[in-house]
């Protein structure tokens, strides 16, 4: 366990040794088993953020199958994975709803069991080094923070090493861990080893060096933060962390660290895969990611109804509007026969002519609703991606963007083709296209038309959105963009 | 609708690089051209001929120099006349022909293959990339500097 005031750099210390920073200068050398981190270190780790992020249309055990599928080695076969989700959720104690829709906070599941499943999410990996847990109790309740903790003690007498930063732990909690690095202020070491039984180990240290008795019914933690003057209103006795160079403790965790690393390199050997970025092909992640993504989409159906809508009823205005056109192609029908001419020439006059491209035009305005629509749920998926699963390595970014491209063309085509036939037949354009003796021909190929026009809508947005920080700003630009179009489109 | 030809001159480009110029164009041709246009009652233009002349004859060579049709030819008075008589004329002057209809619609593919790729290099350029710190970008200046001062020296 990692204990330290904010600011000691507990999140940070974990980051680094995660290789999940990106900024400021990090200098030393990170070890496993005597040798550096090698690409496919950042899968083979588990890291439990103190965010409890999730895909909120996924049930449990899709998120949990959906970890285990693209972050468990390759090899690995299908019903393995099937069954380390299962037991995952025994574990976890989450079978009575592991059914159940994640859902967004407030609504769907509670504090504890999102917490749980991040957990759980991590485990699905099975990560065989090491597991991190960025304050996994904060934010929760007393009975809830030690439930988790009895999880972490039983997934350690499963011989998972785990690795967690506790801001200020009760009693009761801290009890449960074996090992603490204390942080101070600006990042230095105070104390690392042992708590030993009754935290005695770690009290026997401080009071050696001249602290306060810690009593029976006080509790270590903050006793400790106390001695250290780290808790509010106390003052250091003297500078732990130059104490600590200097004890004996730091000798022997010197001596230590000399030995693994001489005697590591000699049985370390290269694992399987170490050059693997991601557990599994390009192939399986694009189709893990694309079946999501066509999950997420057919569970909120309110977008899927709405886009479809939008095109409806921008037809219907269409074909109100153009309705007066057909009724003056009729109108003008009848004037022709007044006035004697052919029974068969197309009646199309002045006006209606206008009006039918007015109407072609008018068809283009939808453009921006359906990138408005489209652009939230791209957002959601890109923040889950880029903050819980890259870092993790879980897919590559080629896969996730190919998979929000893909989920787009069949919706888009379906819209297509709600909004061709009242369009083109409401409109009456068929009879245009008589005289030209073309009507499949022209009539399919405004269907086309209609189609790539949806298709160039539905890739536009995620040009646009793909690297903009917010919807709203993409929604803007794509906007802007659309506008520049259409003014000079002819 | 405004023709190419009457844009300020420097957004032409705009005109040549809009997707929807071209489906604009492919729509306009498809659903639109080539259609026999007949004049309603309050379109018609009524214009008299000279005595004894028939509408035809009067307005044959209006009609070759600037289109339309004329209604009742043998008529010698109150020629109607209309200013289109097919709708490919209408379309001629906002540059859309009928004939290009099938290349409008590649066209339009050929933006949506650009939006899949643009989308995918947008991607990586601004969130997979990692954006180059200050000293990195003054390391290329510097270099690029030297270069120019390298250059300059050689002439």
């Amino acid at each position: 366990m990692t204990q330290g005031a904010t600011g000691a750099g507990k999140t940070t210390l974990l980051d680094v040794l995660a290789n999940r920073t990106n900024i400021g200068i990090v200098t030393g050398d990170v070890n496993i088993n005597g040798r550096p981190r090698d690409t496919s270190f950042q899968r083979r780790i588990g890291y439990v953020q103190q965010q409890d992020l999730h895909l909120d249309t996924a049930t449990i055990r899709e998120a949990l199958r959906f970890s285990a599928f693209l972050r468990q080695p390759e090899n690995v076969p299908k019903e393995d994975k099937l069954g380390t989700v299962e037991e995952i959720i025994d574990l976890l104690e989450m079978r009575p709803y592991a059914e159940a829709v994640i859902g967004v906070p407030g609504e769907g599941l509670n504090v504890e069991q999102r917490k749980r499943l991040t957990i759980g999410v991590e485990l699905a990996a099975k990560p065989d080094l090491l597991f991190f847990l960025d304050e996994p109790t904060s934010g929760l309740d007393s009975q809830t923070a030690w439930s988790i903790l009895a999880l972490l003690r039983k997934l350690t007498s499963h011989g998972q090493a785990i690795l967690c930063t506790i801001h200020q732990p009760s009693a009761m909690l801290f009890q449960q861990f074996d090992r603490l690095l204390l942080l101070e202020k600006g990042g230095r070491t105070v104390y690392f080893g042992d708590i030993g039984p009754k935290s005695r180990t770690l009290t026997q240290y401080f009071e050696r060096f001249g602290a306060h008795h810690c009593a029976e019914n006080e509790n270590p933690a903050e006793w400790m933060l106390t001695v250290i003057g780290a808790a509010p209103g106390s003052t250091a006795i003297r500078d732990w962390s130059s104490t600590w160079r200097e004890s004996q403790e730091y000798t022997e965790v010197q001596r230590e660290l000399d030995r693994l690393e001489r005697e590591n390199v000699q049985v370390a050997s290269v694992h399987a895969g170490a050059d693997q970025q991601y557990a599994s092909g390009f192939l399986v992640q694009l189709w893990l990611c694309t079946k999501r993504v066509f999950e997420q989409y057919w569970r909120t159906p309110s977008y899927l109804y709405s886009k479809l809508i939008m095109c409806f009823i921008t037809v219907r205005n269409l074909s109100m509007h153009t309705g007066r056109t057909r009724r003056l192609t009729i109108g003008s029908f009848a004037q022709a026969l007044f006035i004697g001419l052919s029974f068969l020439q197309t009646k199309i006059t002045l006006l209606g002519l206008q009006h039918q491209m007015f109407a072609i035009f008018m068809l283009l305005v939808v453009f921006p609703f359906l990138a408005y629509q489209t652009m939230p749920t791209f957002i959601i998926q890109r923040d889950l991606y880029e903050i819980r699963e890259r870092p993790c390595k879980a897919y590559s970014w080629a896969a996730f963007m190919l998979a929000q491209i893909i989920v787009e063309i069949p919706w888009n085509s379906l819209a297509a083709l709600i909004t061709f036939f009242p369009f083109y037949y409401l409109i009456g354009m068929n009879h245009n296209a008589v005289w030209t003796d073309a009507i499949s021909e022209r009539g399919a190929l405004m269907f086309l038309l209609i189609w790539s026009f949806l298709m160039h809508c539905g890739t536009f947005t995620t040009m646009v959105v793909a690297s903009v920080a917010t919807a709203e700003i993409g929604a803007m630009l794509a906007l802007l963009l659309f506008c520049f179009c259409i003014i000079f489109c002819g | 609708m405004v023709a190419p030809t009457s844009m300020p001159g420097f957004w032409i480009f705009m005109y040549r690089v809009s997707p929807l110029t071209y489906l604009i164009g492919g729509m306009l041709s498809t659903g639109l051209g080539n259609v026999d246009v007949h004049c309603s009652k309050l379109e018609i233009t009524l214009i008299q001929p000279p005595n004894g002349t028939t509408c035809g004859d009067y307005m044959a060579p209006y009609l070759q120099l600037a289109g339309g049709e004329v209604y009742n030819p043998t008529d010698k008075a109150g020629c109607q006349y209309c200013q289109i008589s097919n709708s490919d004329m209408y379309l001629a002057a906002v540059s859309v022909y009928y004939d290009e209809r099938w290349r409008n619609f590649g066209l339009v593919w050929a933006y949506v293959a650009f939006n899949i790729f643009a989308a995918l290099f947008f991607y990586w350029f601004a969130r997979v990339r990692g954006s180059p710190s200050l000293s990195q970008t003054a390391a290329w200046i510097l270099k690029a500097c030297s270069i120019l001062k390298w250059k300059k020296e050689q002439m």
